[in-house]
């Protein structure tokens, strides 16, 4: 009688506190929420849409694009490419074996960064890794690629440089097929983000295949 | 409160038993390192299965992978981490050994109601055996595999498996009494 | 960091030797607290023995607060860990069954094991009746494919299927698992109890 008394006071005390704890606490999250939101103030997820533009040209197999609007406005207009996951499906389990895995870097885009940014929030909070937005969407896209603006002839050497690889790069994306000398010039620019996770590869497995019977 | 009377009028030797509340908590322990080492619970029929199936082979290999030993068999020569419960379980064997011989309960005899022959108990045992068998498949798994460990997991399948097993257990108990009392 | 197997921390043969220790503390707990003896486990059926009952639900309701306890501190994942799957039909099939083998036999296959081990022979006996009945399964498995896949739920929980919380269920049950202790606890003073 004695062990029970003991047993009672233990079971309901430890009762209450896991009845209290929040449900984030004990519902499995592979990453805590102050690293994420670490990661978010630093933005070290965002790609540019130049770096962007040269990993399409090249055909990088190591990059997938996704584009997590809805298939409407994917059919309307996508980037050269791109798998269509809506943004409600990014975490879905039949996407999971797509999304989480280690073997490719993941670019996600939407028209502006927000629908983006919010699945790779959720992407992150799922513990997936080497997941990337593209900065600005594609919005930015068309303003940098598609339709670059001329600088203004005061401005350093360097604008005018990148104005001619995005001119280019816009070229060999079939904006304008004119000239064809000018891939290479979006070839041999390398990408300044790199574009590589900080991050080793780590291997996970779906959970215990399990059972008795 | 109950240690200090248990076996003390069958077996003079014998040391009693741990108070069942000690033992349960006990229990949990072991069951939450499986959950914590493999991932998943304790059990037990899986090792019948398992070792049936691998006595079977020479037959059921001869039939395509189609057989449900085979199947078994197929994923154990794949899978050496499906070995886990049958390793359990003669762990549990010795484990078992050990105890009663610690505690001196080590004797070859046959347990039974005196209201009942020994040849009787036999046959029932068998019989139970039988039935915990097949069961034991249907409900994937045991008392330990599928009620004990599938509860710890909060799993729906294990609330109704223990449920039906005690429900049954308590439904028929009147008619298998002598057997007991 | 845990399931230490699934984040591949140890390697698999290691996993298989530690299975061995688990197993040998199964067997070893199982022992300790009677559960070698059928008469003591029948116990349950008739509320002269309720040692089955007390250490089922602790064990249970123990595990079950170190898992949430543990994913608190975050040693565990519990997505990781194996949720029993959901298939209706036969797990109610199964559990019926089982009832009535618990109820003949005074074992399961766990605690057969345990009390073979000390040298019950109707607990070897009921170790052979559990390989036949593994075998009159397998064989006749074309004849119940069915109905063993029906209604198949998926690694279904208990706490989700009613829409609380996991730590408010786990308070639930331990509450209940306490009122059947003192319950039982009255239930053996009221019948006779032998010793076994």
């Amino acid at each position: 009688m004695k062990a029970l008394k003991y047993l009672s006071v233990a079971f309901v005390s430890l009762g209450i506190i896991v009845a209290f704890v929040p449900k984030q606490a004990i519902t499995p999250m592979k990453i805590s929420s102050e690293q994420i939101v670490t990661e978010i103030k630093q933005k070290a997820y965002f790609i540019s849409s130049d770096d962007l533009a040269s990993i399409i040209i090249n055909k990088d197999p190591l990059y997938k694009l996704v584009d997590v609007r809805d298939v409407a406005e994917f059919q309307s207009y996508s980037l050269p490419g791109a798998t269509n996951i809506d943004l409600k499906d990014i975490i879905s389990p039949d996407m999971e074996e797509f999304m989480n895995q280690d073997k490719y870097t993941i670019i996600m885009y939407s028209n502006s960064n927000l629908e983006a940014v919010e699945a790779w929030i959720l992407c992150r909070q799922k513990g997936y890794e080497n997941i990337y937005v593209l900065q600005g969407g594609l919005n930015n896209w068309y303003e940098t690629i598609v339709n670059p603006k001329h600088p203004a002839t005061t401005l350093p050497d360097e604008d005018q440089a990148k104005y001619d690889f995005r001119k280019a790069a816009g070229k060999a994306l079939g904006v304008d097929v004119n000239d064809s000398t000018s891939v290479s010039a979006a070839t041999t620019s390398k990408p300044s983000a790199g574009a590589k996770p900080s991050t080793g590869p780590k291997k996970k497995k779906k959970g215990a295949s399990g059972g008795c019977g | 409160m109950e240690q200090s009377s248990n076996e003390t009028v069958s077996h003079k030797k014998a040391k009693p038993y741990i108070n069942p509340y000690i033992g349960g908590v006990l229990l949990g322990i072991v069951l939450l390192s499986a959950f914590f080492v493999a991932g998943e619970g304790l059990g037990a029929s899986g090792a019948f299965k398992n070792v049936l199936s691998v006595c079977a082979a020479p037959i059921t290999s001869a039939d395509n992978t189609t057989g449900f030993f085979a199947k078994t068999y197929k994923s154990l020569m794949e899978d050496s981490s499906k070995w886990w419960i049958a390793l359990e379980v003669l762990g549990v064997l010795i484990g078992g050994l050990l105890s009663g011989a610690i505690s001196g309960r080590l004797k070859l005899k046959t347990e039974h109601s005196p209201k009942i022959t020994k040849k009787r108990r036999l046959i029932f045992a068998l019989l139970g055996g039988v039935f915990f068998g097949i069961g034991s498949q249907f409900g994937r798994g045991c008392t330990s595999g599928a009620a004990l460990s599938g509860m710890a997991s909060f799993s729906v399948a294990g609330f109704l498996t223990m449920i039906c097993i005690f429900g049954t257990g308590y439904a028929l108990a009147y008619f298998f009494r002598k057997n007991w009392i | 960091m845990a399931p230490l197997v699934e984040n591949e921390l140890i390697s698999g043969n290691f996993n298989l030797l530690i299975a061995l220790f688990i197993g040998l503390g199964f067997g070893f707990v199982l022992e300790q607290s009677g559960f070698s003896s059928s008469r003591k486990l029948a116990g349950v059926f008739y509320g002269y023995d309720m040692t089955v009952m007390k250490v089922f639900f602790t064990a249970a309701v123990t595990a079950m607060f170190g898992l949430l306890f543990f994913s608190l501190f975050g040693w565990i994942d519990l997505e990781l860990i194996y949720v029993n799957n959901t298939f209706l039909y036969s797990a109610i099939i199964g559990g019926v069954l089982m009832g009535i083998g618990f109820i003949m036999g005074g074992y399961c296959p766990g605690t057969s094991m345990c009390a073979a081990a000390i040298g019950k022979i109707d607990a070897m006996v009921f170790i052979i009746g559990i390989f036949i009945g593994v075998i009159i399964f397998g064989i006749g498995f074309p004849l119940w494919e069915k109905i063993y896949t029906a209604k198949a739920m998926g690694p279904l929980k208990l706490s989700d299927l009613i829409g609380v919380k996991d730590g408010v269920f786990l308070l639930l049950l331990s509450v209940m698992a306490l009122a059947m202790f003192f319950a039982a606890e009255w239930v053996e003073k009221k019948f006779p109890r032998d010793v076994y």
